[in-house]
């Protein structure tokens, strides 16, 4: 009897090791790693905020853009702009790089103000389908060929078996449009060149400078004399128009018109660009200026 | 060789704690693994939702990444692994790497769209190896011990008790009965009665040898005073039990007769008993010359425990 009580004692210490083994196997297995959930939303493609009309206005107030550099800034001074506080419950601004985006925007009438390029706006009818009017606009500006080491030529012989830097998005004039246009009028095709694309002008400026091309086509800056030479680019077009504030007016809300040029060019006055500080206006917002 | 009780227990201890050490480790081997896949599925999943708003190169649309918008992204993302502790980080996303020097395999995916195959390079990162240690393996490893401690100790203690009790052999003594003037061996009915003067002086000698560390006895010298003193003794307490009213004996003299009296009744008692008969023996000289002047009668080897002195 006392003999058995001792190997009871002794299988059961043994089989209590072997559970215990297994308990803590399984709680290593289980342990950690719950904190590995599904990972959120990582792109921010706009930033909001409530006037002071929210409680009661559900109505909101969006604003396209393409890049977030201006967002939070344009964000303040609509937030803070009276007219749009009258009429909004909300004010948003998005952005996003893609064409597709921008064409959802304006094309479908969902920005309330957009800045976009004029010939955009003109492909889909925007100003006949939602009544979308210039409300301020940036100046025309110049396309230019700019190489590294010589002035570039506009005629076939030159430009036959270059590699020319170009944006990669059809919608950019200085980059794209025009200097394709430019090799339709001299005949040439783009595989009489080698195309390198970029995604932006600052990508374009970075190729020529590491000589991956022999000529790009873009606007020109006073930033560019630090990195290249004025006498190395050559005019292709001289009045492209600039980007251009563009506001849905489905009706005559001309406070609502005029609150928001105000806005922009508060805005304009506080930029640090050289070329979004020169922003113009049309006429017709003076006289209606004390009303916003 | 047998093991004492303490390293049995010692050993004991290190293997459970290497038990449950490398339970654990096992355990959070395969937590690693999991938390691995989990990481990485949920990694694709992401840039695969994030693909329209992500600037990477299309070949068929001849359009090309844009490096610092799509290496932002990929430190977001990282961010947010090293948020929730995965195992995994992003290297590359098709030509955008970033620049990093995490510790680990590189692991490379493959995301389908319909335009293109998009390759992603992930880095698996090296676990610690002081994250698959646990104080709870030393915890269960010193609890589990204490219990096998308890377990021996019973277990034991059920042995001993089931054991025969062994007892030692017995061993002849001296019996030294005053009741009846005799000389007995303790084991057996084995005895010899001496007379008066013999008796008392063995009994004497006896209790002397007893007294002295390393008693010495030359039968060429005067018995000592002490011994004499020891024999008068018994002899009075032989009277007090009615053996005898005659006059006391003198025990100094005649003293090789009585040796050989006390001798004889040794030889008697302790027949059977060779080894007992030895140490209670007064030696008998031997030889000749200066050895034999020098000669100890004494006995030297007595024990307390060894003798037994009835009516004293």
């Amino acid at each position: 009897m006392r003999i058995n009580i001792v190997i009871d004692s002794k299988l059961l210490l043994i089989l209590s090791v072997g559970m215990t083994l297994m308990a803590v196997w399984l709680y290593a297995r289980t342990s950690g790693g719950e904190e590995i959930y599904e990972i959120p939303q990582l792109i921010s493609e706009s930033v909001s905020c409530d006037t002071s009309a929210a409680d009661t206005n559900q109505s909101s107030f969006v604003t396209f853009i393409s890049s977030p550099s201006m967002a939070r800034p344009l964000l303040k001074k609509l937030c803070e702009n009276p007219a749009i506080n009258r009429q909004f419950g909300h004010v948003s601004i998005q952005w996003s790089h893609t064409e597709q985006d921008m064409i959802q925007y304006v094309g479908k009438g969902l920005a309330d103000l957009a800045l976009v390029k004029e010939n955009v706006m003109n492909a889909f009818a925007t100003q006949s389908t939602h009544g979308y009017k210039v409300v301020a606009f940036y100046q025309d500006y110049a396309t230019y060929l700019i190489s590294l080491k010589e002035k570039p030529r506009i005629d076939k012989q030159y430009l036959w078996g270059k590699r020319l830097g170009l944006l990669d998005y059809p919608s950019s004039r200085s980059g794209h449009m025009v200097p394709k246009r430019m090799l339709a009028d001299l005949e040439m095709t783009v595989d009489d060149l080698e195309i390198v694309y970029a995604n932006s002008h600052y990508a374009l400026r970075d190729l020529l400078s590491s000589g991956q091309v022999d000529i790009i086509s873009s606007y020109w800056q006073r930033e560019d004399e630090e990195r290249f030479s004025a006498n190395y680019r050559t005019p292709i077009e001289s009045n492209v128009s600039g980007s251009k504030w563009y506001l849905k007016m489905e009706t005559e809300n001309t406070d609502l018109f005029c609150a928001v040029q105000r806005s922009l060019r508060d805005l304009a006055d506080s930029t640090p660009s050289n070329y979004y500080s020169k922003l113009a206006v049309p006429e017709g917002c003076e006289l209606a200026r004390n009303g916003g | 060789m047998a093991l004492t009780r303490q390293t049995k227990l010692a050993l004991l201890f290190v293997s459970l704690w290497g038990l449950f050490q490398a339970s654990f480790s096992s355990g959070k081997h395969f937590q690693y693994m999991a938390s691995v896949e989990r990481s990485l599925s949920n990694v694709e999943t992401r840039i695969a939702l994030d693909l329209p708003k992500l600037k990477l190169a299309n070949p068929k649309f001849r359009t090309v990444a844009h490096g610092a918008s799509v290496s932002y992204y990929l430190r977001s993302l990282n961010t947010q692994l090293e948020q929730m502790q995965a195992p995994v980080r992003v290297k590359q996303l098709q030509s955008v790497e970033l620049d990093s020097d995490w510790d680990g395999t590189r692991s490379v995916l493959s995301l389908q769209t319909a335009d293109q195959s998009i390759p992603l390079t992930a880095v698996i990162l090296t676990p610690q190896w002081w994250e698959r240690l646990t104080p709870l393996a030393l915890i269960l490893a010193m609890a589990f011990t204490a219990l096998g401690s308890m377990v021996m100790r019973r277990a034991y203690k059920i042995k001993q008790a089931r054991m025969p009790v062994v007892e030692e052999p017995e061993v002849a003594r001296l019996l030294i009965n005053l009741h009846d003037k005799t000389l007995g061996n303790g084991l057996d009915d084995a005895v010899v009665k001496l007379p008066n003067k013999p008796f008392c002086f063995y009994a004497a000698l006896v209790d002397y040898c007893l007294q002295q560390d390393e008693p010495y006895l030359n039968h060429n010298k005067d018995v000592p005073e002490e011994l004499l003193a020891l024999a008068n003794k018994y002899f009075s307490r032989l009277i007090e039990l009615g053996h005898t009213k005659r006059k006391r004996p003198d025990f100094s003299t005649n003293l090789d007769k009585t040796l050989s009296e006390i001798r004889t009744a040794l030889e008697e008692v302790f027949h059977d008993y060779v080894e007992a008969r030895d140490i209670f023996y007064p030696p008998k000289a031997q030889g000749e010359g200066s050895r034999s002047k020098a000669h100890n009668y004494a006995l030297e080897h007595i024990h307390i425990d060894r003798v037994e002195i009835l009516g004293k």
